[in-house]
């Protein structure tokens, strides 16, 4: 019994020890989109980081709805998003001190090869989404609110099909708030919103041989990185309404002054460095590039 | 506080404005959970019971293996399923990922152990004599077997119950399984789990609030059933 | 005719045997009672009669059928004996569909079955009772219950565990007289025990003795525990009973299991001047039984004793029950029994 306690207290010892050593080290807690992280860019980038300033980063990576939630709790330092009006909305708002235009990528609409809705070597986003209606094939959405979300919504409003909207309302702080979601009108049968992340989604759309708008790093992930390749071709891609922002805000210490703004700042200044655009210039996935850099100006609000 | 004051009174609204889209949420996770509570039961029951009257060599080994199984993860259950189901699956043609079909094939492996194990637990914890008098009476195994379920039969009913507990508020399945479509196979708690994704926190514990009230009511249903039985 | 027969019949209970029959063999058509106190395997006995329990050694045979030990016991042979336990227990179901359930097991059509578990209850006079709730009758209804639903299926053999005990003095005369007649007009085998109950003298034509799963001596009901005075002068009836002065010291030392012969006891109205004297209780008379010829009183002094006393004799006393009499214990109704052996 003796000895057991013995044990314990030295396992706890050794805990506690541990603990001591790793807050030594400056940790920066980022909320992210699933899409750095799974891409594999965050692997290469952060060790780099640490190296040069010090700087662990500890990532929680949601969708950009989500992200941005946890900036405005003070739940984390700082968020690196791509949804650039409501990245605009958060600095505006006092949530974050600025923004950084870090890069983009671009998203792509894949589908099955035998392609039903016929949008092959299509590069009109709009115009495929339209065929995809009309031919009311599967599409699977993320319905997440995420990032790739927002820009699918906003694909949908522009290419003029009926939509619907709903209003759900929720009380917060005793005020009603109404929150509106859309989607395609009369997609009852082949509109599926899943509200997962990009891989599910992927996967989704293979099983239910539909399309999917996605962002093309997951897509080669899942397409030339797995062991079980999805079974979905690139149909749609090169129109510029696809290019997909990425932008990096540190939380701002007035709304939560217990966040580490200074170590936000320094890692954001280290994102848009030259050092660390060329290493977002570099990073490729089964030989193609996914991430181009896009800081030549710093933008401010 | 005000937080969970906010999702009360959310939960509320959402239930008072009668909203199209949750009642079909709590319409798919009920009726999924239902039939695979079904199933289970008219797998686990028979189970249980021949667990606890017939005599077999390695009987202490397979009712440890049926609790074990107690303790199975949703998600190793899901992805088991996963693997036949799939379209590169062997019963891929059927098309069965992401339907309520698949949900309630998964759930139904995941709770036939609960069934089982407390369908058994029901039939040892009975007075030893209903069984001798059964058969001093003259009944055979199968008789005596269905005189002393009978005796046991609030048991059973609570086995049921829990079954049916442990599934109406499991997520992993229903995410692997069914997909989460909205207006397919999303249930309360994948729907819970979605809006906490989106950090749509009030609504997500809105959403738990009804999913409580809904169990309440269930299990209320069930009690209110064995006091007059009991009577 | 014999209706079972024992050879070295053991049972054991985790690493005690609770069963150790050297010989015994029950008759057809008659009552046979086994006595002795709580725990001296009776109930083990009766449910390794009734097919339901399995013994570990020796050989019971049931009318010209070997039982073996080391099967479970056939299930056709459970269809002609019927065990009323000490406790039965009812189903959860109607009084009737209770008595009903043997018949259904047998096949009896629903009509002819509810007919027949009316004319059980009748008979145990619970037919008032056919459509209530079974498992909310009290101890005594149970009993009867369980009686009609064993009787409704004519068995060849009824196995009664305990059937008077818990029961209040109505019901006790109801399922006396039942079971009397059950052997009577049917020619019924009836087995039936009891921990204390000098009424079976007059009922049974055979009794066993049974006391820590052997068979012991007759008059076991006069059968006490007892230890011996400093220099064996007086004789302390146990656990808590009277003491007994002897005029003759005895020749033992040590707890003692002793038997005193009714036979051999007299029974003497109460003298005032001699109260206390040597060799005598006293005590209350709390029964009186005929068998065969004799008389069985029994007196509470203390401790349960029987009497055995001749009617005419029992004439001259004037006496009742309610009265108190002095017993004198002679040096011969004495008997010192064989220690039982520590198990």
């Amino acid at each position: 019994m003796k000895s057991f306690v013995t044990a314990m207290l030295c396992v706890l010892m050794l805990f506690s020890a541990f603990s001591v050593a790793w807050a030594q080290n400056p940790v920066l807690v980022m909320s992210t989109t699933t899409s750095t992280q799974a891409s594999g860019l965050l692997d290469v980038l952060l060790p780099e980081l640490e190296k040069d300033t010090g700087i662990k980063v500890k990532v929680i990576a949601k969708g950009t709805g989500a992200a941005l939630k946890d900036g405005m709790d003070g739940n984390v330092d700082v968020v690196f998003v791509h949804a650039k009006e409501r990245e605009h909305e958060f600095v505006q708002q006092g949530y974050g001190t600025m923004r950084f235009a870090v890069m983009h990528n671009d998203f792509v609409i894949v589908g099955p090869p035998a392609d039903p809705a016929k949008i092959a070597g299509s590069k009109n986003a709009a115009d495929s989404l339209k065929k995809i209606a009309a031919s009311a094939s599967p599409f699977i959405s993320r319905g997440d609110d995420s990032g790739t979300h927002i820009m699918e919504l906003d694909l949908w409003k522009s290419t003029g099909l009926p939509m619907d909207s709903k209003v759900t309302s929720t009380t917060q702080s005793g005020k009603q708030v109404d929150k509106v979601s859309i989607s395609p009108a009369d997609a009852a049968k082949w509109y599926f919103s899943i509200g997962q992340g990009m891989g599910k989604t992927l996967i989704f759309a293979d099983e239910k041989r539909g399309y999917a708008l996605t962002d093309r790093g997951t897509y080669i992930k899942y397409k030339y990185g797995s062991d079980t390749p999805v079974d979905l071709e690139i149909l749609c891609e090169d129109d510029p309404v696809l290019h997909n922002i990425y932008g990096v805000i540190p939380v701002n210490p007035a709304k939560h002054p217990h966040v580490k703004h200074d170590l936000a700042m320094q890692f954001c200044q280290w994102l848009v460095s030259p050092k660390g655009q060329a290493l977002i210039n570099g990073y490729q996935l089964v030989g193609k590039q996914l991430f181009f850099p896009d800081a030549i100006t710093i933008q401010t609000p | 506080m005000g937080f969970f004051w906010d999702s009360l009174v959310s939960a509320i609204n959402l239930l008072l404005a009668a909203d199209s889209e949750l009642i079909h949420i709590v319409g798919v996770s009920l009726t999924v959970s239902s039939s695979s509570t079904l199933l289970a039961s008219l797998a686990g029951i028979p189970l249980g019971l021949f667990l606890g009257f017939v005599n077999f060599l390695g009987k202490r080994v397979v009712i440890t293996l049926f609790q074990t199984l107690l303790a199975l993860p949703t998600v190793v259950v899901g992805l088991f399923v996963y693997v036949f189901i799939s379209r590169r699956g062997i019963f891929g043609p059927f098309d069965l990922l992401y339907t309520k079909t698949a949900i309630v094939i998964g759930q139904t492996i995941l709770i036939i152990p609960v069934v089982t194990v407390l369908t058994l637990a029901a039939i040892s914890r009975m007075d030893r004599r209903y069984k001798d008098t059964a058969l001093t009476l003259g009944a055979g195994p199968f008789t005596t077997a269905r005189a002393v379920a009978w005796e046991a039969r609030f048991g059973i009913m609570a086995a049921v119950a829990a079954a049916f507990g442990r599934v109406i508020a499991e997520v992993g399945i229903s995410m692997m399984l069914g997909g989460n479509a909205k207006g397919f196979t999303r249930t309360m708690p994948t729907a819970m789990a979605l809006e906490y994704d989106k950090g749509e926190f009030v609504l997500s514990i809105a959403l738990g609030i009804i999913l409580l009230a809904l169990a309440l009511g269930v299990n209320g249903f069930l009690q209110f059933f064995q006091g007059r039985a009991r009577q | 005719m014999s209706l079972y027969k024992m050879e070295n019949l053991r049972a054991v209970l985790g690493n005690k045997t609770v069963l150790d029959i050297d010989s015994l063999t029950v008759e057809k058509g008659v009552i046979t009672a086994f006595m002795g106190p709580n725990g001296s395997g009776k109930t083990t006995l009766f449910n390794i009669l009734a097919f339901l329990h399995r013994f570990h050694s020796g050989s019971l045979v049931f009318d010209g059928i070997t039982v073996l030990c080391s099967q479970a016991p056939p299930a056709r042979l459970r269809q002609r004996v019927v065990l009323v336990p000490q406790e039965p227990i009812m189903f959860s179901s109607s009084v009737e569909k209770n008595v009903a359930f043997g018949l259904k097991c047998r096949g009896v059509p629903p009509a002819a079955r509810m007919r027949l578990a009316h004319q059980a209850l009748d008979e145990v006079g619970m037919l008032g009772f056919a459509k209530a709730a079974a498992h909310r009758l009290s101890g005594g209804e149970t009993k009867r219950v369980a009686l009609a639903r064993a009787i409704v299926l004519e068995p060849e053999v009824l196995l009664c565990d305990e059937p008077t005990a818990g029961v209040d003095s109505q019901n006790r005369r109801i399922i006396l007289e039942l079971i009397a007649r059950l052997n009577a007009q049917r020619g019924m085998s009836v087995l039936i025990t009891s921990h204390n109950a000098p009424w079976l003298t007059g009922l049974a034509s055979q009794m066993v003795h049974l006391d820590l799963g052997r068979i012991v001596k007759p008059f076991a009901e006069n059968t006490f525990s007892a230890l011996l005075g400093p220099d064996g002068h007086s004789l302390l009836l146990t656990p808590s009973g009277p003491e007994v002065l002897l005029e003759k010291p005895l020749a033992a030392d040590g707890p003692l299991t002793v038997s005193l012969d009714p036979e051999q006891l007299a029974l003497l109205p109460i003298d005032p001047q001699k109260a206390g004297s040597e060799n005598s209780l006293e005590g209350t008379i709390t029964g009186i039984w005929l068998k065969a010829d004799r008389l069985l009183i029994k007196v509470n002094a203390g401790v349960e004793l029987l009497v055995s006393i001749s009617p005419a004799h029992w004439k001259t006393q004037n006496l009742g029950p309610g009265d108190i009499v002095q017993i004198k214990i002679t040096a011969s109704s004495i008997r010192i029994l064989p220690e039982q052996k520590a198990r």
